[in-house]
């Protein structure tokens, strides 16, 4: 395996007596995107929430950006933007409040507040700002994710389900940060049961099932309806 | 369209269906704890309704103790009424997005708010005191099973008259203007009730009204074995039950077709931006008060806790020393809005807050620092209300108070961010009907604390009476249990794996 920025092997995560995460390993390089595919409960989420030092693993070893996930948390959490792939927003508090609270603990130097309204601007959010959460649409609630995982321009950025429920609109601005993270030399990991969306966006693809890895392949494998077949063949190959 | 009594059938058909989910959900340790629970507070209401009865007759006589159940019948009443208004209609037995997608009515709402209202533990110290003063005031004989029965009665009418009440009052709060209707509403009652405890005239207004006087007629035709006037009375306790069962489902109904005003302005308003922060603290403590302060339960339930118990302090001419007993009460109140689950103050928003770079103690430290300032935002209106009457303290008196509500907060905030560790739910409290926990939950939380919080208040109204250095001594060894408890959890909290446990809880 190649060393990259982040670098996958073997991780093993159980919740008590269930295997979220049996053995997987990857790893990307710099300036490179990457997509986890896979049906639900594959272990897609349990390996983003590894990599963004929220959960930790309980065998194998994560490197992100050359920290250990594990025992260096806090400088992981420094390297990445984590874009959750269930709600991700304090509901009480308003997108600039988000931004606010992100800006103070990742140190970012003044002038934030420029890039904050560009992006804000970008993802069609400008309007609701100062408004809390709570009242916001599933998919206005994906795309101010995806603008609190890459508002600190990070080393590797997570993105967990970021199409799910976003416009087309919404959808082509997550797509041009991707492209911009990876043309600044950054890594995104792109998490996403959307096939063709994965395949537009990153350059590799690792297929999980069962907790497992089943294959690696660069994303034109998956491309189209070959493509299609190929990724169902590679999931029900491995469902016997 | 179904015929009404299908559709009350259909509603008790599908809240017993519901129920019973409910119920197959708590599990394991969970379901120990509840059966033992429920079991304690039978026994509990069983032994009030008879043992006081062989109490010998002394001071207070029994007569003394009788004439006070219609007050204490109206008590129930009220209080039941203030609790399930405040939580804009009582308890939820479903949250609103688990029932979006089954053909579930608001009869159903109502019969699952009536049904989790006894799960609280002011519901079952009001049942047990009522029980035990008509226990006592009736002594031992045969006809005090007939005479606790119409207890028990007007217990189940005065829940559902202070239901339907709630709904009425939150049918009001969701129309045009209603937010002010109620405030001023609220304010003059309160301000009446105030002139009246002040002029030493509430007392009398008490005995003299004919409310709920007919309660202790009908016992008296009990114990004089006067069936016919005793089943009149009893019937008409029973009209009364199914009369507002059937108002509260009506008008459940009603403000199921109105918008919750109050949660829709808090999610639609723009809050001004502030400055950004000079420290990591300020940072988290301003997000942690957003999240409580914009939440409509949370609003609602410290106003009612810094007022009510003040409130009937000030009527019942409290003097300094039983003042003590106040600052638990209110901790083990306030408590119970959030602080018993504080992590879930940020929701689904916990996953976000944790990849944040910060070390997990001052992630820690904000949080208590946020309850203890909702802690002592409820109780010093309390305290200040409850002096009005008191008059000057002595020292000693002063000093009790003060370390009654030091020992109290510090006590309250170690439990608190110990089960929030231990135990966490999901729980989203943006609804005014949202608790941080599960009913059963609530309620074995909430006797814990009570239970803790009523002991210190004892404690320290028996120092008011000793000098100032009792009052420190007896608080210094008690809060400094607390800050190690305090300390301990925190460093629990340290652990990734405990963390991640809490976090992955509370998202949902």
């Amino acid at each position: 395996m190649s060393s990259g920025v982040v670098e996958v092997l073997g991780l093993e995560v159980r919740f008590g007596g269930v295997e979220a995460v049996a053995g997987v390993s990857f790893a990307a390089d710099r300036g490179e995107a990457l997509a986890l595919l896979g049906r639900n409960g594959a272990g897609k989420s349990t390996t983003m929430r590894v990599l963004a030092g929220v959960i930790p693993a309980t065998d194998g070893t994560v490197m992100v950006s050359g920290y250990d996930a594990r025992r260096q948390t806090l400088e992981v959490k420094r390297h990445v933007g984590y874009c959750p792939d269930v709600g991700g927003l304090v509901p009480r508090a308003t997108p600039w409040e988000h931004l606010q609270l992100a800006a103070r603990l990742r140190r970012m130097p003044h002038g934030w507040e420029n890039r904050a309204r560009d992006l804000l601007e970008t993802f069609d959010l400008a309007d609701v700002a100062h408004r809390v959460t709570a009242g916001f649409s599933h998919g206005m609630g994906r795309r101010l994710s995806v603008v609190l995982a890459t508002f600190h321009e990070p080393d590797v950025l997570l993105l967990d389900e970021p199409f799910d429920g976003v416009d087309p609109l919404g959808t082509d601005a997550t797509l041009a940060e991707i492209r911009a993270v990876g043309q600044r030399g950054g890594t995104v990991i792109l998490s996403t049961h959307l096939r063709e969306l994965a395949v537009q966006a990153c350059d590799r693809a690792v297929v999980l099932r069962g907790g497992s890895a089943v294959a690696t392949a660069p994303s034109a494998d998956l491309s189209g309806s070959d493509g299609e077949v190929r990724y169902r063949d590679l999931l029900e190959r491995h469902l016997s | 369209m179904k015929g009404v009594p299908t559709r009350v059938m259909s509603a008790f058909a599908d809240t017993a269906a519901l129920v019973r989910f409910r119920v197959g959900t708590i599990r394991g340790h969970g379901r120990r704890v509840a059966r033992v629970g429920l079991a304690v507070a039978l026994v509990l209401l069983v032994v009030a309704a008879v043992v006081p009865a062989w109490f010998p007759d002394g001071r207070p006589s029994r007569i003394d103790v009788a004439v006070l159940i219609p007050s204490i019948c109206l008590g129930v009443v009220l209080l039941a009424t203030v609790a399930a208004a405040t939580s804009g209609g009582g308890r939820r037995l479903f949250d609103h997005d688990e029932g979006l997608a089954y053909p579930l009515g608001p009869g159903v709402d109502h019969l699952g708010a009536l049904a989790l209202a006894p799960l609280n533990i002011a519901w079952i110290l009001q049942g047990v005191t009522l029980l035990g003063v008509v226990a006592y005031g009736f002594g031992p004989s045969w006809s005090l099973l007939p005479v606790q029965l119409v207890s028990i009665l007007w217990l189940v009418a005065a829940t559902t008259t202070a239901q339907a009440l709630s709904w009425t009052i939150e049918w009001v709060r969701r129309g045009p203007g209603g937010r002010w209707i109620i405030r001023a509403v609220a304010g003059l009652v309160g301000g009446i009730v105030a002139w009246l405890a002040w002029s030493a005239r509430l007392g009398d207004l008490l005995d003299r009204t004919d409310l709920t006087k007919w309660v202790l007629t009908t016992q008296l035709h009990a114990s004089a074995h006067s069936w016919w006037s005793w089943l009149e009375g009893v019937t008409a306790l029973i009209v009364l039950i199914v009369v507002t069962g059937f108002l509260g489902a009506l008008m459940a109904g009603r403000v199921a077709t109105r918008l919750p005003r109050d949660q829709v302005r808090l999610e639609s308003v723009h809050h001004r931006p502030r400055p950004a922060p000079h420290s990591d603290l300020v940072a988290m403590l301003r997000i942690d008060r957003a999240s409580t302060w914009r939440s409509v339960p949370l609003r609602r339930g410290v106003f009612t806790l810094g007022m009510l118990p003040g409130a009937i302090a000030l009527a019942g001419d409290m003097e300094w020393s039983s003042i003590a007993i106040l600052p638990g009460l209110v901790c083990s109140g306030a408590a119970l809005l959030f602080g018993i689950n504080a992590w879930c103050l940020d929701g689904r928003g916990a996953l976000w807050r944790e990849t944040l770079p910060v070390e997990p103690g001052g992630v820690f430290l904000a949080r208590a620092v946020v309850l203890v300032e909702v802690l002592v935002i409820a109780l010093l209106p309390t305290l200040l209300l409850a002096s009005f009457r008191a008059g000057r303290p002595t020292a000693e008196q002063a000093a009790a108070v003060l370390c009654a509500s030091a020992v109290a907060i510090t006590h309250v905030v170690a439990s608190c961010m110990t089960s929030s560790v231990r135990t966490p739910y999901a729980a989203d409290l943006g609804d005014a009907r949202a608790t941080p926990a599960p009913p059963l939950a609530m309620l074995s939380h909430s006797a814990r604390l009570a239970g803790a919080t009523t002991l210190i208040g004892l404690v320290f109204d028996g120092t008011a009476h000793a000098p100032v250095s009792w009052s420190v001594l007896v608080a210094l060894p008690l809060i400094l249990f607390s800050c190690w408890r305090f300390v301990r959890i925190a460093s629990l909290w340290r652990d990734p794996v405990v963390r991640s446990r809490v976090l992955t809880t509370v998202v949902g």
